[in-house]
């Protein structure tokens, strides 16, 4: 008798699928982030500051149907301020995404652990796709899901039958909080793959998109199509054309999609390149 | 040094170049299926050529074949049968010892519920108890190098890769992990053990591979690199040191000298291809010099490495 002596064992199981694999690191991100104190303080703060009054009082104005502008622009709710078109969303939107992002990629930098990632059948692309994945169910929390709260309570107690028009904009208002949890994480996971330090990272993403706002505050008295050069003025051009509104008439269309593209696919790209670079094939 | 049937892996002409500095150089080798040592000093190519294995780098002229793999398909599909024990810090510091393997076996292709047991079951058999659930950077580095050996077989794979798997270890943790790998070995795996310390390959390998400058210096198996059969004798004589020099002239007329100690009037020789003892005998009782002892010599690895770099 007594103990015995662990052994090898072989596994005859079968694998899930390579093109899966992605979602992995997308869970591990949003339950390490999820208990994180931090974002738990920042959510809580932004959940108060942002969207609490607006959920809360959505069900007890009555009114015919749900509207982009009352989900844009506050109209028809308690505090009658801009919603997703406020500042207080955004500026809780780039502080969230700089705390997310901070250690992304500066931690797997910092600790060498691409290669525990790279060792294993997981693309570049998968490895891109799950730290965004990550990122964006957390993102989401603050950005769509509480706007897609405040539209679901408008047409629970909606006075008109419209419930067609009411669910539409219900689905534009995913669509537009999807967008917002994605947009400045292309970058921000990008800042954070040049630096070992969180603190760097995250300081560094915030900075930009503030220092931006101010460069286009001032040139805008130049030429208008500065505006672009904004993060919040891109987003609420972007939730105009979701929402079926045209872009202002002294923006360039082409301009703005470079801008677009500069935010987000840009930063992909170079992010790829750059794994790619150090020596992860795949 | 015998010949592999079906080598499991194979290079053939691989040239890797960081900038200027060739670190493969038209490298050629096979590595048969067992545990096979890369023996080789700092800076030789080993951990190279294990990147490249892994396509971690790539090639820039030549290729490297695994056996069961399609030459042209996508290096995840080679990845899926290879683990990776890197030899520098690589764990995630903040997670906890059974949360990366588990997490690592998941992204191995592991569904999560076998996952969960498979990473329990390799930190069983890695010897890592209840520090399972501590965080990484609580560990030591023996415990660390534990861990890294689970992440590298969560997946059961075919080929191990392990990149100086003793580093940093105490006596007893290193023989711990040798032993280790001696059982994975048990299972028919490729085993491939980067490392400059002799005495540990030398320990686990069946078949070793010794590298210098980008380039294979020698292979072959154990057993033959240690077989007596070249006629491999050591001896030791004594005498005075003209009866000596006219000794060591008459044997090497019929075999050949490879090694020589001289203390005070006695000196001790190492030969090969000495097919006749009787010869030596001969040779003492004529030149009048007095024979301590002759046996056959047991080749070492240590022997064997020198040799490799002998006239280099």
């Amino acid at each position: 008798m007594g103990i015995e002596r662990i052994e090898y064992k072989t596994w005859k199981g079968k694998k899930t699928s390579f093109s899966k694999r992605f979602f992995v690191i997308g869970e591990k991100i949003f339950l390490n982030k999820i208990n994180s104190k931090a974002i738990w303080i920042l959510l809580v703060i932004g959940y108060i500051l942002v969207h609490v009054f607006t959920i809360a009082s959505a069900p007890f104005y009555p009114r015919e149907e749900l509207t982009k502008e009352l989900i844009l622009d506050g109209r028809g709710t308690l505090i009658g301020a801009p919603y997703l078109k406020g500042y207080f969303f955004y500026l809780f939107t780039i502080i969230l995404v700089s705390v997310v992002c901070s250690d992304i990629l500066s931690q797997d930098i910092k600790e060498n652990s691409f290669v525990l990632y790279f060792s294993r059948p997981l693309r570049t692309v998968d490895y891109i796709a799950g730290k965004l994945t990550g990122s964006i169910m957390i993102m989401s929390l603050f950005c769509a899901l509480p706007p897609i709260l405040v539209g679901s309570s408008v047409i629970a107690t909606q006075t008109g039958n419209n419930y067609m028009g009411s669910f539409g904009i219900l689905g534009l208002t995913t669509i537009a909080g999807v967008l917002t949890s994605f947009i400045f994480l292309p970058y921000a996971v990008l800042l954070s793959s040049f630096t070992k330090r969180k603190a760097y990272s995250g300081i560094g993403t915030f900075m930009t998109f503030f220092v931006l706002d101010i460069i286009s505050d001032i040139f805008t008295n130049f030429n208008t199509n500065w505006r672009l050069v904004s993060p919040v003025n891109l987003l609420h051009y972007s939730y105009d054309i979701i929402y079926g509104t045209e872009l202002p008439a002294e923006i360039n269309s082409t301009l703005y999609v470079i801008a677009v593209i500069m935010l987000t696919i840009l930063p992909l790209f170079t992010l790829f390149i750059r794994i790619h670079l150090k020596g992860v094939k795949g | 040094m015998g010949e592999i049937n079906k080598p499991k892996i194979t290079a053939k002409g691989v040239l890797v170049k960081f900038g200027k500095t060739i670190a493969l150089d038209s490298f050629n080798a096979e590595i048969p299926v067992g545990i096979s040592g890369l023996l080789g000093p700092n800076g030789a190519g080993k951990s190279t050529f294990i990147k490249s294995i892994l396509g971690l780098i790539e090639p820039v002229r030549g290729k490297i074949k695994i056996q069961g793999v399609k030459e042209n398909s996508h290096l995840i599909e080679r990845r899926d049968i290879i683990g990776y024990m890197p030899e520098h810090q690589c764990l995630i510091e903040d997670m906890k010892g059974f949360e990366l393997v588990s997490y690592m076996s998941r992204l191995s292709g592991l569904p999560r519920d076998d996952a969960v047991e498979r990473a329990h079951a390799l930190l069983d058999f890695v010897g890592l108890g209840e520090e399972r659930y501590r965080e990484i950077s609580s560990y030591s580095t023996g415990m660390k190098q534990r861990v890294k050996l689970a992440q590298a077989i969560t997946h059961d794979p075919e080929i191990l890769l392990l990149d100086e798997p003793t580093t940093g270890m105490d006596p007893d943790g290193k023989e711990e992990m040798l032993d280790l790998i001696r059982k994975i070995g048990e299972f028919d795996k490729t085993i491939l053990i980067s490392s400059h310390i002799l005495h540990e390959v030398e320990q686990v390998s069946d078949y070793v591979v010794i590298i210098d400058q980008g380039k294979t210096i020698k292979c072959g198996f154990m057993d033959s690199i240690m077989s007596t059969d070249d006629g491999r004798y050591k001896l030791k004589i004594r005498g005075s040191e003209e009866n000596i020099h006219k000794f060591i002239n008459k044997l090497d007329s019929i075999s050949k000298i490879i090694q020589s100690m001289k203390e005070k009037n006695q000196v001790t020789l190492v030969v090969t291809g000495l097919n006749d003892t009787s010869k030596v005998f001969d040779f003492v009782e004529k030149g009048n010099i007095q024979l301590r002892y002759i046996r056959p010599d047991l080749l070492t690895l240590e022997d064997f490495f020198l040799e490799s770099f002998s006239g280099r």
